[in-house]
């Protein structure tokens, strides 16, 4: 067996199918959301009537848009594009994912 | 936001045992790079990415290359992860590393902390990798043990067997080789608006002409647009905000860094400085050490934990021309607000430059 360094190592153990031309599909072991990627990603899900696969392995946090003064809790520090992107990752309707509120 | 674990979403993984050695870790931002610090291959992803892998827990994925980055010896006094993630850049360029994924190794990474580590893997993507790894080892375990999500028990063994076999195999292939002194590292700063415009401290802003092809006009703008002069002494910089946090360096031992300085000192007056916790955790743990006080005595504002001033997209901006000592990954064009200039450096480096008013040696100060 010929040397491995550790990226071919990690590589290996989580090709699920690898095609002709050499594009694999990988498997995901964790994957992190935040609210300013994933609104229409998960608009998307909605539209087409899939659901989140792996819940558990799948974590949303608030980060990008979110305030840092003290005052915060106070909706009005925010714009209302970014509320709404906060309320995206926690909402019911994607709460189909670990969240951290 | 209300969750004391809340926080930037790279800093939240590691904390809570959700980032495991030997995992593929992936999320819609470029500095998914950071999780590689435990030896998983982490990455950013697009939009259409994100609703590819929740809906399949897959992604399509072409193999990169593989290139070792090797950082020999020991860190000089004053020396930190962060410059030694900004030397790489500086040597490689901001496309030295496309199409490949990065592994750092060597003695200086082997002696770095996770935190450390985290912070060298961030800025994988800042010189073009797709990703960068560090190989799991005593330190690695000694963090994961015991962190809410990671396994516990029989599982905990399972998993400590399958991590070490993680490491690259005695003369396994590397497509590219990069080595650095650790000793030949100094405290850096960027002058100019790419994060591979670094230099020491010590240094002055560099004369475009000197540059070669095509960045003789970029580094004619860069220094325009930050408002400088070619020959400048880099020590000579004023600035009126300093930033620390980010999920570069919004981690503890960074707080303490910067703490150690500023302590029983007081930040130049006029100067606006903020310090912003990566996650709740990290704000409370920083209050219970006393670093909060330490902070908040010396002048600076104490935040609840977010993105903040990294990246312009909430209430934490710079005004045009504002000129900010930064803790972050990025310095392009308006990146911490329209306008606004930013210098990446440690959060000792930024500590030291609230002191002083201007960038400044940290070493001067040690």
């Amino acid at each position: 067996m010929s040397p491995k360094t550790l990226y071919d190592k990690i590589w290996d153990a989580h090709v699920a199918h690898e095609a002709d031309d050499g594009t694999c599909l990988l498997y995901i072991d964790r994957h992190l959301v935040h609210e300013v990627t994933s609104p229409q990603a998960f608009e998307g899900l909605r539209m087409t009537g899939r659901k989140v696969r792996a819940p558990e392995k799948t974590i949303a946090v608030p980060d990008h848009n979110v305030p840092t003064t003290l005052d915060r809790a106070n909706a009005a520090t925010m714009t209302e594009d970014s509320r709404i992107q906060v309320e995206a990752t926690q909402t019911p309707k994607n709460s189909a994912c670990t969240t951290i509120q | 936001m209300t969750d004391v674990r809340q926080g930037v979403v790279h800093i939240v993984g590691p904390e809570q045992g959700w980032t495991l050695p030997g995992m593929t870790v992936v999320c819609g931002d470029s500095h998914t790079a950071t999780h590689g610090a435990f030896g998983s291959l982490a990455h950013g992803i697009g939009t259409s990415e994100v609703e590819h892998v929740l809906a399949t827990q897959t992604l399509i994925q072409q193999k990169s290359k593989n290139m070792k980055v090797e950082i020999t010896g020991k860190l000089a006094p004053g020396v930190t992860a962060k410059d030694v993630t900004m030397a790489v850049i500086g040597l490689t360029g901001t496309a030295g590393g496309t199409g490949y994924v990065i592994e750092y190794c060597g003695e200086v990474i082997r002696n770095l902390s996770m935190e450390g580590r985290m912070t060298v893997c961030n800025m994988a993507i800042e010189g073009g990798a797709r990703a960068g790894l560090i190989a799991p080892d005593e330190t690695t375990y000694a963090y994961c043990n015991g962190r809410p999500h990671a396994p516990k028990g029989a599982e905990w063994e399972a998993a400590l067997t399958y991590w070490k076999t993680l490491f690259t195999d005695e003369g396994a292939h590397f497509d590219k080789v990069l080595t650095i002194k650790g000793e030949d590292i100094a405290p850096l700063v960027t002058w100019g608006t790419s994060p591979e415009d670094v230099l020491p401290i010590t240094g002055v802003v560099p004369d475009p002409s000197s540059f070669k092809g095509g960045k003789v006009g970029a580094a004619q703008r860069s220094i325009e647009y930050m408002g400088l002069k070619a020959g400048q002494k880099l020590s000579d910089i004023e600035i009126d905000t300093v930033f620390i946090g980010s999920c570069t360096n919004g981690r503890i031992e960074d707080f303490r860094a910067a703490a150690a300085i500023l302590k029983g000192k007081k930040i130049k007056d006029g100067m606006r400085a903020m310090v912003v916790p990566g996650s709740g955790l990290v704000r409370a743990q920083a209050e219970e050490e006393g670093i909060a006080q330490i902070f908040i005595d010396a002048g600076f504002e104490w935040r609840l934990a977010g993105c903040s001033m990294c990246l312009a997209m909430n209430p934490d901006q710079l005004k045009p021309g504002e000129r900010c000592a930064a803790t972050s990954n990025r310095n392009f064009e308006g990146r911490q607000g329209r306008g606004g200039r930013t210098h990446l450096m440690s959060p000792a480096m930024a500590a030291a430059a609230a002191i002083a008013g201007k960038l400044t040696d940290v070493r001067d100060l040690m």
